[in-house]
Formats: structure tokens, sequence, C-alpha cells
């Protein structure tokens, strides 16, 4: 097939370009062969299944090499990468019309009712590290991390699963320290409802 | 401090994000509340919860899917920077997608192995069997693009598999039929007509000097 170009380029500015297009994906390739796993992660926990964590930490990673000569280095290339991840999976549930999205940061009415709630989980505060959780607990989590708007889910995933910072959660989520702050408050309120909703249900089916 | 501003500060608190003065002033209020020690025993057990959460492991060829799509948007980005040396606008996106096409499989074929592609530099001096100077390879990773040039004026005769014809500079190239992954390129302006042959994306254990000249 031929085509006509008209190719005005000298061969040093073509060959100058190329050297530093393959520089910069060899310097990619070991960031996606080093954060490709944790990114599936994330990305596993914000979607909660298999193929849409694949299809997300691939787009994301995709969009980071895409837009790499904008990545300031002096940033953590995790970071960077969960921002766009971010953007990518928010962005997306907006153009699906049959999401729900609801804004949770106003403040929350807990109708009183929330102090009565609780969770029936191992005392995790005497050793935490050590808890081993059970596959049914882990699915009854991934149901309530499922069941926050996908703001507030990416925050809880971030800080709480991911441990990182409330100022590292503030930079890749674009958002203040303070909405960070009551994300967190709030979201974590909520999966200890939906958390114990879940436990109690499971106990009334077995019940029967 | 009253509960109401306790519970507004307990996940900072369970965080350490509060002054020294606020965390004294939380901690004394939980001694003698133990509503607001309830409360706050729940959010640090949803914390430990959230930390003890499953690892799932990606399916193995995540690392390789994603490298083969970067290869893809690669292949997009060189033909982006072949045609901002000017092609007619409406011409330039059907280029790009013909030739990304041709690009996705070869590119594709190589990620696995650490993604090389054949590396071009420009020679200077003349072939002797023709009358332009052509592109060859030296190292061993660069994009697969493949020109020649008479004085100043650039053509690129072939892009990652890609033969392209210039018809400004009445130059041409096809596929050659007999040497693989070879080019044939024209220039009838000097009456040149030479076959450029490479071990395209075969081998990454030594550079291709070169490309063996036929009149």
């Amino acid at each position: 097939m031929a085509e006509m170009i008209d190719a005005a380029a000298t061969p040093q500015s073509l060959a100058g370009a190329a050297q530093g297009q393959v520089e910069r994906r060899h310097e990619f390739d070991r960031l996606v062969q080093r954060y490709h796993k944790h990114a599936y992660n994330i990305a596993y926990r914000m979607t909660g299944n298999h193929a849409d964590a694949e299809d997300l930490t691939q787009e994301a990673f995709v969009r980071a090499f895409r837009f790499f000569g904008n990545y300031r280095r002096d940033w953590p290339f995790d970071n960077w990468l969960y921002k766009i991840m971010s953007n990518l999976f928010v962005d997306d549930l907006r153009r699906k019309p049959k999401a729900r999205l609801q804004s949770l940061d106003q403040p929350l009415d807990m109708g009183g009712r929330s102090d009565d709630v609780f969770l029936e989980i191992p005392d995790a505060a005497s050793n935490p590290e050590r808890m081993v959780m059970s596959d049914e607990l882990d699915e009854h989590i991934q149901r309530a991390l499922n069941s926050l708007p996908a703001d507030f889910r990416m925050t809880v995933v971030l800080a709480d699963i991911e441990g990182m910072s409330y100022e590292e959660v503030s930079a890749a989520m674009r958002c203040s320290l303070g909405t960070v702050r009551s994300r967190l408050h709030r979201g974590r309120k909520l999966l200890r409802q939906k958390i114990s909703q879940f436990q109690m249900e499971r106990k009334l089916a077995e019940a029967n | 401090m009253n509960c109401r501003r306790t519970r507004e500060l307990l996940t900072p608190y369970s965080d350490g994000r509060l002054t020294g003065v606020q965390m004294l002033e939380v901690a004394q209020h939980m001694d003698r509340c133990a509503g607001c020690r309830d409360e706050y025993r729940v959010i640090q057990e949803v914390k430990a919860l959230l930390r003890a959460v499953s690892r799932p492991q990606p399916a193995g060829a995540l690392e390789y899917e994603i490298r083969k799509r970067i290869a893809t948007e690669e292949a997009i980005s060189q033909i982006n920077l072949c045609l901002s040396f000017s092609v007619r606008p409406q011409r330039a996106k059907r280029i790009a997608t013909a030739m990304a096409l041709s690009c996705i499989s070869v590119l594709a074929v190589a990620a696995p192995f650490g993604a090389g592609t054949l590396a071009l530099t420009y020679s200077n001096q003349a072939e002797k069997n023709s009358g332009f100077n052509v592109a060859r390879s030296r190292h061993q990773e660069l994009p697969p693009m493949f020109g020649a040039y008479e004085g100043n004026n650039f053509s690129l005769f072939a892009f990652a598999g890609m033969p392209m014809t210039d018809t400004s500079r009445h130059t041409s190239s096809s596929r050659h039929s007999d040497v693989q992954s070879g080019y044939d390129f024209m220039a009838p302006r000097n009456q040149s007509y030479g076959t450029f042959a490479s071990q395209e994306l075969t081998s990454f254990n030594g550079p291709q000097l070169g490309f063996p000249i036929h009149r």
C-alpha cells in the first residue's frame, strides 16, 4: 500500500526524536513492571471485579504513557498513576447514565442510629497485622466498598488499603485535605454500616 | 470537649492528624465517655479490616497486555511524529490509522522480549550503487523507520512495515517480494533503484549494520 507523504524532516531530527522515544519507553516499561500489580490491586478494590480491574489498570497505564511528558519527576510515579486511575474511574462512572452518583461531601445524617451499629469482627486493635480475614468477610468488605460513591471509595482505598497519607490522597484526588478527612470520616462510617448489614443478613439467612 | 466535637475529630485522631493539644483533649474525653470510646473502636476496626483485605493477584498476562497497549500507543505517537513533518491534514488520519494497524502486530511481537525495535541512524555517505543515501541501523532499539535522502530532500520510504510513496519527490517504495522484511525504493530522478533488507525485529542479539543494496 502506497501513501503520499511529504516528509520534510531532516534525518537528524527524526533520529533524535526516535532516540528520545526509546529512552522514554524503557523508563516506562520499568515502571509498568514495578507498579502494575499494585495498580491492579487498587483497581480491583475500586471496580470490585477482575475484568474491570484489568481494564482500568491498562487504561491508566496507557493514559500515563500518553502524558508521560507531563509527568513531574519529583512526584512519586505511583501517586501520579493513581491520580490518572481515579480520574478515569470517576469519569467513567459519570458517563454511565445509570450509575448512581450522590454527593456525600455534605454533612451526613446518621439518623441517630449510627451509634448502635457495631461490627462483629475479631479484635483487630489488639494485633491488626496478624488478623486473618475470612473470604466471606473479604467479600462483605468489597460489597461495602462497591456501595460507596466513587470519590469516597477511592479515598478509602488509597488511604486505608494502600496506606497513603492525607497529602498523597489529596494530590491524587485533586481535593483539599479537609475533603480527604471528611470523605474518610463518612466513608468509614458507611462501610461500617454496610459490613454490619451484610453480616446481619448472612446471619438471618443462616438462621432460616 | 463535648461528644459532638470529639466525634468530628475521631477520624483525624485515629490517623494521627491532630495537634498534640487536640489529641490530648480527645483522649481525655474518651477516658470518661464510653460512647465515644466505642465510636473510636469501630473506626479502628474498620481501618484494621481494610488493612487486612486480600491482595488479589492480576492474571499473569496483565503486564504483557499493558506493554502491548503501550507499544500500540507508541506506534501511534511515532506516526504522529512522522506526520508532524507535514502531511496533508485530510490524509493524515487515514494514513495514521492504516499505519497503526500495521504497527500493532510488529510491535506487539517485540513487546515481551524487551520491546526492542531496530535502530536508525542516517548515513551521510552515499551508497555506492545508488544515487541516494539510505537509513542505516546501528543500535538495537529504535523505532523501525527507513528513509532515504538526496541532498536536503528526505524521503521516508517505510515505517514499521508500511511502505510509502512520496509523490512530490517522485520516489516510491514497496515491500520486496523476495527479501524478507525488505523494501524496494525507487528514485527515478537519478535513475536509482535499491532494495533494502534487514532482519527487522527478528534479532535482539546484535545490531544490523546497513542494508544490502542491489541494483
